[in-house]
């Protein structure tokens, strides 16, 4: 699995780090980088009030659930699973790259773009129905998590310790580039 | 490992066929969400993640969106060349059903519909996709598959 691209959005859905580490992407403007993560934004709050599944219609699957985190913080006092992004939209496939989202329990968004997984993409018989894969994608997703919380703490201590950060502001910080290119190239 | 429901939306983004299934007796339904706001928000979410991916994806080739997962459900997106869209909802373990989506298209919509003299070709506003024989195949094959239950 290579990483191309590395996002992070604020609680707002405003893009405030964005960093090719791996060429294999598409180059975009920043522009569309920003329309790019405000789509991903509106996108991952529709999929978390979408409840598709018939049989579980009636209970709230879902909606209550960032609640419960939260509130199992503030009662044990103990800490909690870094990732919030139970409900919403977690990964996305496509024939060329994977895109996964992380969303930490304040609302920021890290965004990961990656090569597709080799054993899910292509490799099916057209006619085998007998033989379909369970569990490759999630195991990926699992291990893009192992980097996400690597990437939180760099970012918890390289951004967030920084004085001259504002909050929700786009990052500027030439060590916390350098962590992640480290990181994921 | 469940599939939960499938859905077929056509080139002018209405949801022409929707089939739900559920674990009860009754064995779910038939065309009774098209106009629901699930289908509608699942159309739209498709629709915008369609552009990220053909905007991030190479230039030359066509960057197909296959499907995207939250923590409860995985949609397995197929679309043809005519504009008409698959979608199965199923359990988020299941990895890849784009050969199912293919069979679904290429063997019981073409002979059921498309090749039927009787059946539309565009449908109109307010119709459906109700052939009796498509919704009877169709549920045979995807209750055979093993990923079904």
């Amino acid at each position: 699995m290579k990483v191309y691209s590395c996002l992070i959005l604020n609680k707002a859905g405003g893009l405030i780090y964005q960093n090719n580490v791996n060429p294999g992407l598409n180059s975009l403007s920043s522009n569309d980088f920003l329309v790019l993560a405000g789509t991903l934004h509106g996108v991952h709050a529709i999929a978390s009030k979408i409840k598709p599944i018939p049989s579980q219609a009636k209970d709230d699957i879902g909606v209550t659930n960032t609640h419960n985190t939260n509130t199992n913080l503030i009662a044990t006092g103990k800490s909690q699973n870094a990732n919030s992004n139970q409900s919403g939209l977690q990964t996305i496939e496509t024939d060329f790259f994977n895109l996964y989202i992380f969303q930490t329990l304040t609302g920021l968004k890290f965004v990961i773009v990656t090569s597709p997984n080799p054993v899910v993409h292509n490799l099916q018989p057209m006619n085998d129905f007998k033989s379909i894969s369970r569990g490759e994608l999630q195991k990926q997703y699992d291990s893009t998590v192992k980097l996400f919380r690597q990437l939180y703490l760099l970012f918890s201590d390289f951004v967030m310790k920084d004085p001259f950060y504002s909050l929700d502001m786009p990052v500027k910080s030439s060590l916390f580039d350098m962590r992640v290119k480290e990181l994921l190239v | 490992m469940t599939l939960h429901s499938f859905y077929i939306f056509d080139r002018h983004c209405r949801c022409v066929y929707s089939r739900e299934y559920t674990q009860g007796s009754d064995g779910g339904s038939t065309n009774r969400s098209n106009e629901s706001d699930t289908a509608k928000l699942m159309f739209g979410m498709l629709y915008s993640l369609k552009n990220i991916a053909s905007k991030l994806g190479d230039k030359e080739a066509r960057n197909n969106l296959k499907s995207l997962s939250t923590g409860k459900f995985r949609l397995h997106l197929f679309e043809t060349a005519t504009g008409l869209r698959f979608v199965i909802v199923s359990d988020p373990a299941i990895d890849n059903l784009q050969s199912v989506l293919w069979e679904l298209y290429s063997n019981y919509y073409v002979r059921n519909v498309a090749q039927n003299a009787l059946s539309p070709v565009d449908f109109a506003c307010d119709e459906l996709l109700a052939n009796p024989k498509f919704v009877s195949e169709t549920d045979r094959f995807l209750s055979s598959l093993p990923v079904f239950r």
